[in-house]
């Protein structure tokens, strides 16, 4: 029946919502509590970063090292810099339960033999990891909102540009996800498509790095290829989404979740 | 009526050897309220047949129908009228065997729980353990639960008792011949001709991806004889004699006077020929199934067919 595999998957996974969320949220609230008490200790932190190789700070998602000296860009920098790269383990695991995970159990064998199609199984899945994944992100949301409340200094960053810095991650995510799941319908073993799909990430994030240390035109287009380069965590709370880099991303998720259930659909279970 | 047929199915997998044939242009035929026994060594092809006939695996070459659909194409069609329980059953260890039950029936669109609760009962199983608690023999249990809770027209069961105790296996021959009266049709494989023999009308033999004798089982069962094993208290010159008891035949003596023989038909004569001596150990052991159907086609060879001759040199 319509639905059923998606309503049993986020029945059996809402614990890992929690868990992710309340981790994440910790994470969140970690830097509004290590904030500088006064105006003038950030300007000091300013004047430390400006010490630092430009093209280090590049590297890291910081174009200015004056953006850090603001309560804005220190939690930008600290929580959303890294989030696209802790996401991607959510996204990876989440791209192997879409099929691979009950397939190398034998699992598969038995839901294939009952009245569903395969791409219903992808698809149903795929979706219940995507709300699961904007699960995280409200309560990741809140643990900002909380952050916001206790931090020392003013930070003049309202309820929506959390959203909008939370929501920022979401095509990103979706992309490993989508990507992961079609890698695990195409090769034989799970065990290779967790290695392309942790290759994918990490080379994604190396050649964000080091095409933003490098800061050439050469080094720019490379970087393109990279999710990271279109996430831009670090100063999502001072330049907003991207939306046309947010609606390409995205698009390619959405594509690698139509491919993944094409070669399911071929694919021989035969575990 | 035919529930199940394949026309020259095959499969072939590639190999780092070459191409390797798990099945090779399998024709099979099986009726409506059949209970049809699937018969073969590990490894000679059962399973892939299953997985072909379920459409997990697609055939390299042939076809298949089942209920008068096209396995592929009417896949969707077909599985709504099907229960099957795989030799190797995998489900989600975490959950309750309960929960396992009620989400496979809401994919199947609904199901009778009186039912389930009634197939629980007379298979002795606790619905309310996690999976992951559970020994191989209520696994099987359950497996049978979920292929039978929503009355499927055709049963495909691969290797369904084992792990079942002899009491089980009872009660699950009794639940096999229930479906069979009411009309329904099973498919079950096996590596033991035993195992299906209680049950079975008719058994197909495949060996090495070949289907190599389609029989009536009672025509096999005739021809079916037994290893036996006698220990004496001393060595004795008693094979000799044993060699003449009706039935016996393919006599030895080991070094420590151990008699092997092969036994067909009662064991009466064979029990009052040893009456006069003192037997310390007496061990009686089924044949292999190729040892059933060498026996098989050894009483046909007066007069070989040609499936019989083809088949002979299948097995030998």
């Amino acid at each position: 029946m319509t639905g059923t595999i998606f309503l049993e998957t986020l029945r059996r996974s809402w614990k890992q919502i929690f868990y992710w969320g309340l981790g994440l949220s910790i994470y969140a609230f970690y830097p509004f509590l290590v904030l500088p008490d006064e105006v003038e200790d950030m300007a000091s932190f300013e004047e430390m970063v400006d010490a630092f190789d430009p093209s280090m700070l590049r590297a890291f998602g910081i174009s200015d090292a004056a953006m850090l000296s603001s309560p804005e860009g220190m939690v930008g920098y600290s929580f959303f810099g890294f989030l696209l790269l802790i996401m991607s383990v959510f996204a990876v695991i989440s791209g192997l339960n879409v099929t691979s995970t009950e397939e190398d159990a034998g699992i598969m064998n038995v839901m294939l033999s009952l009245p569903i199609n395969r791409w219903q199984v992808v698809i149903e899945k795929l979706l219940a990891y995507t709300v699961m994944l904007f699960g995280i992100c409200f309560i990741m949301w809140l643990g900002l909102l909380a952050g916001d409340q206790v931090a020392a200094l003013e930070i003049n960053l309202s309820a929506g540009d959390y959203a909008e810095g939370i929501l920022n991650v979401v095509p990103g995510t979706l992309l490993v996800m989508g990507f992961t799941a079609f890698v695990a319908t195409v090769v034989k073993q799970r065990t290779v498509a967790i290695a392309i799909a942790g290759v994918f990430v990490a080379v994604s994030y190396v050649l964000d790095m080091v095409g933003r240390a490098a800061g050439t035109e050469a080094a720019d287009a490379v970087r393109e290829l990279s999710i990271f380069a279109h996430y831009n965590g670090s100063e999502i709370l001072v330049n907003g989404i991207a939306w046309v880099s947010a609606v390409i991303v995205l698009s390619i998720a959405v594509a690698l979740g139509m491919g993944a259930m094409a070669a399911f659909e071929r694919r021989e279970i035969t575990v | 009526m035919a529930i199940l047929e394949t026309h020259d199915l095959t499969k072939v997998y590639p190999t780092a050897d070459g191409p390797f044939k798990a099945v090779d242009q399998l024709n099979l035929s099986v009726n409506q309220g059949e209970i049809f026994g699937y018969l073969g060594p590990n490894g000679a092809g059962k399973t892939t047949t299953i997985r072909m006939l379920l459409d997990l695996i697609r055939p390299t070459e042939g076809r298949a129908s089942l209920l008068g659909m096209d396995a592929q194409a009417d896949s969707l069609a077909i599985k709504r009228r099907i229960g099957f329980l795989p030799a190797e059953l995998a489900l989600w260890k975490s959950q309750k065997s309960i929960e396992v039950v009620k989400y496979v029936g809401r994919i199947r669109g609904g199901v009778d729980m009186h039912y389930v609760y009634e197939l629980a009962e007379r298979l002795q199983f606790d619905l309310q353990k996690r999976v992951k608690a559970y020994s191989t023999g209520n696994k099987r249990k359950l497996g049978l639960i979920l292929a039978m809770m929503n009355k499927p027209d055709l049963l495909m069961l691969d290797e369904p008792t084992s792990g079942l105790d002899p009491l089980m296996q009872q009660t699950f021959n009794q639940m096999m011949l229930e479906v069979k009266n009411e009309g329904r049709t099973v498919f079950l494989s096996s590596h033991m001709l035993s195992e299906v023999q209680a049950i079975c009308e008719r058994v197909g033999v495949l060996r090495s991806g070949r289907l190599v004798a389609v029989e009536r089982v009672d025509a096999l069962t005739h021809a079916s004889f037994k290893w036996v094993k006698v220990r004496f208290d001393q060595i004795h010159n008693i094979g000799v004699s044993l060699q003449r008891v009706p039935g016996v035949s393919d006599v030895s003596t080991d070094e420590d006077g151990r008699v092997s023989l092969r036994l067909t038909g009662d064991f009466d004569p064979l029990l009052r020929a040893m009456s006069d001596h003192y037997v310390v150990d007496l061990d009686v052991e089924d044949p292999s199934l190729e040892e059933i159907f060498l026996a098989y086609y050894d009483n046909q060879v007066a007069a070989p067919s040609a499936t019989d001759t083809h088949a002979m040199k299948e097995l030998a």
